[in-house]
């Protein structure tokens, strides 16, 4: 695995070189930090590729809980998109709502009231006492 | 200054003063616990409440606000690794390991302790010493200010558990990562893709967010609870001891805390990671630190509330605002009619006294309640994870959207939470990659600046008396690091 981290460093010193080769004259000493900092990035990369002791973590398991992995990072993006449709509140209280149950929490009243905590929780803090503006989604002007 | 102490402290008895102060320092920890309310906001948002108020108890007001949200970011970076503040976040390293040890009551005690002794610290140089001190702050020029971030910077070396070169690649990475934006020097725009967003470079709120909460909850979706042993109770953990020999640990970060809370841009966050720093190199168990060392604690407390008193001494002498919440505080300063300046230690010497006298109340009010309310604090780490992580999830999402108020940086922080949690599963350091993204655009405006000053020589950095000692104390710091992996290596080829 270490190596597609120092394939990614590469590529990414490549297109930072090749970015700030394209900047104007007039930014010529960013173009030079730039170049700095990919040059490093890139000689860091290579030492990588070619290390050959293993590190602490060559046996490290990425995910250990697929399942539960793969539930909060979709619930999490379906949370995103739903923000600015639902409005903040909404969106929120369906979120914790569905993720609890999800990772496994059969607790329905338990649920009920933390999602009411949280959300009570946020609406003074943020919205009545501070003035935040929330997405109110559908539901604002 | 000594005819101001009566007058000072009569003003400070009025109840409403004491009221005041104690109403802050609460809505102040409050609001530093909760990432994406920052004291700048609150501070900013109280300037017309204080409008009507007598000036002491409006900046007594504004004052608990500082002091109680500079140390409530600490709360929530060590039960959930989700800090309140940036400058916070070096807390996390070792508060939330001693939170999944089950010591999370202890860590908020040596929280409490170190805050308090920084605030205290700083405010006594603030009370005895501050037309000296602001003098001293504005001998850092952009060369001091460029090595000084090199000195920060220098904490990856400290911030790496495992490959150095993986440590090394993400403070580059993170250097790499600010540099999105418009160039500080010519204005030009970079690798900004023409997105309106990332005209003001990547913000580093939801970044924060992403890479210490969001890896963090992802991480927790394979086990049941933060903490394994769930038999603690509010009876045992209020039991548990105030690990010994803090004490050197707590000195040295509030001086830190004090002096580079002084300058002006550098920032409470600066000052917590090269007190990590410091504490880690110069302690003999500086392996345990990153796993649950209370020193690590005690050290980005300690500095990060030294900044409180710190960051007023230039405000209150020269006008010059060490940090946004002392430029906000100036705010509230200038719609009372007072112009900071040396008036305001003679004609209004009283009141500013006073309100200075009124930081002690402040820091010693969030010590009480500190104190009192850790082990309440620390249970909400037996909730279920189940529960914890959408929690955790809506107060971050709420916390990246209410910065700028806009969903672009929500959708970035959960870029930032992913990457970050395979980047941490890789070996990487997601502390060394926030470092990078903190001080690269201090040590790029330095680094062009000191460059036109001295008209492309690089000898700037190396002639000036400041200069050579920070990077004198920069090396003193790598050298151990450096020494140790040494050893490592060389115990492994044998």
């Amino acid at each position: 695995m270490n190596r597609l981290f120092a394939v990614g460093g590469l590529g990414l010193a490549v297109a930072l070189f090749l970015g700030a080769n394209s900047f104007p004259d007039r930014a010529a000493a960013a173009a030079r930090y730039i170049f700095f900092l990919a040059g490093i990035l890139a000689v860091l990369s290579l030492i990588l590729l070619v290390q050959k002791t293993a590190s602490p973590d060559s046996h490290v398991r990425w995910v250990r809980s697929p399942r539960n992995f793969s539930i909060a990072i979709v619930l999490i993006a379906a949370y995103g998109i739903l923000i600015p449709y639902l409005g903040f509140f909404p969106a929120s209280g369906l979120f914790m709502i569905i993720l609890s149950w999800g990772l496994g929490f059969r607790r329905p009243f338990f649920i009920l009231l933390g999602t009411g905590l949280i959300i009570g929780f946020v609406y003074l803090t943020f919205v009545h006492f501070l003035g935040v503006p929330v997405p109110m989604g559908i539901w604002g002007e | 200054m000594t005819e101001f102490f009566l007058p000072a402290l009569s003003g400070l008895m009025d109840p409403a003063v004491l009221f005041s102060v104690t109403a802050g320092t609460i809505v102040g920890i409050i609001v530093g616990a909760m990432p994406g309310l920052t004291a700048t906001m609150a501070v900013a948002l109280l300037i017309p409440v204080t409008f009507g108020m007598p000036p002491l108890t409006g900046l007594a007001l504004m004052g608990g606000v500082y002091c109680g949200g500079m140390y409530g970011g600490a709360i929530s970076s060590i039960l959930l690794s989700t800090p309140g503040t940036p400058a916070a976040a070096a807390t996390a390293f070792d508060g939330y390991p001693m939170t999944k040890q089950g010591k999370g009551g202890t860590a908020i005690t040596v929280a409490t302790w170190a805050s308090f002794w920084g605030g205290i610290f700083s405010t006594v140089a603030l009370l005895l010493m501050a037309p000296a001190l602001a003098h001293f702050s504005l001998r850092f020029g952009p060369p001091e200010y460029f090595v000084l971030a090199v000195m920060g910077l220098s904490s990856i070396v400290t911030l790496t558990k495992g490959s150095m070169v993986k440590g090394l690649m993400s403070g580059f990475l993170g250097l790499v990562l600010a540099t999105i934006g418009m160039d500080p020097i010519s204005g030009y725009m970079r690798f900004t893709f023409n997105s309106i967003d990332l005209f003001d470079g990547i913000p580093f709120m939801p970044a924060l967010i992403g890479l210490f909460s969001v890896s963090q909850i992802l991480d927790l979706t394979a086990e049941t609870h933060i903490v394994e042993d769930l038999t603690d109770t509010i009876a045992t953990i209020k039991r548990s001891r105030l690990p010994k020999g803090l004490s050197s640990t707590i000195a040295k970060g509030s001086v830190i805390g004090t002096i580079v809370g002084m300058l002006p841009g550098a920032g409470a966050t600066i000052a917590a990671f090269i007190s990590y720093n410091f504490a880690k190199q110069s302690s003999r168990d500086s392996d345990t630190f990153g796993k649950g060392n209370p020193k690590g604690v005690a050290a980005s407390e300690s500095a990060n509330n030294g900044c409180v008193g710190g960051s007023l001494i230039p405000l209150l002498t020269l006008g010059i605002p060490g940090n946004s919440v002392a430029a906000a505080l100036m705010g509230g300063l200038l719609i009372q009619g007072l112009i900071p300046g040396p008036e305001l230690f003679s004609k209004y010497g009283a009141m500013t006294y006073g309100f200075i006298i009124s930081l002690f109340i402040a820091n010693i009010i969030f010590l009480v309640l500190g104190l009192y309310l850790a082990p309440y604090f620390a249970k909400v780490t037996s909730t279920p994870n189940a529960l914890l992580i959408p929690g955790i999830a809506i107060l971050s999402v709420i916390g990246s959207y209410a910065i700028n108020n806009n969903m672009f940086d929500v959708w970035l922080m959960i870029g930032f939470g992913i990457c970050g949690y395979f980047l941490e599963k890789g070996g990487f350091s997601t502390g060394a990659l926030v470092l990078g993204l903190i001080l690269g655009p201090i040590a790029e405006l330095g680094f062009g600046q000191a460059l036109i000053m001295s008209a492309g020589s690089p000898m700037i950095f190396f002639e000036r008396p400041l200069c050579i000692l920070l990077w004198v104390i920069t090396i003193l710091l790598m050298l151990p690091a450096f020494a140790g992996n040494f050893k490592k290596a060389k115990n492994r080829v044998e």
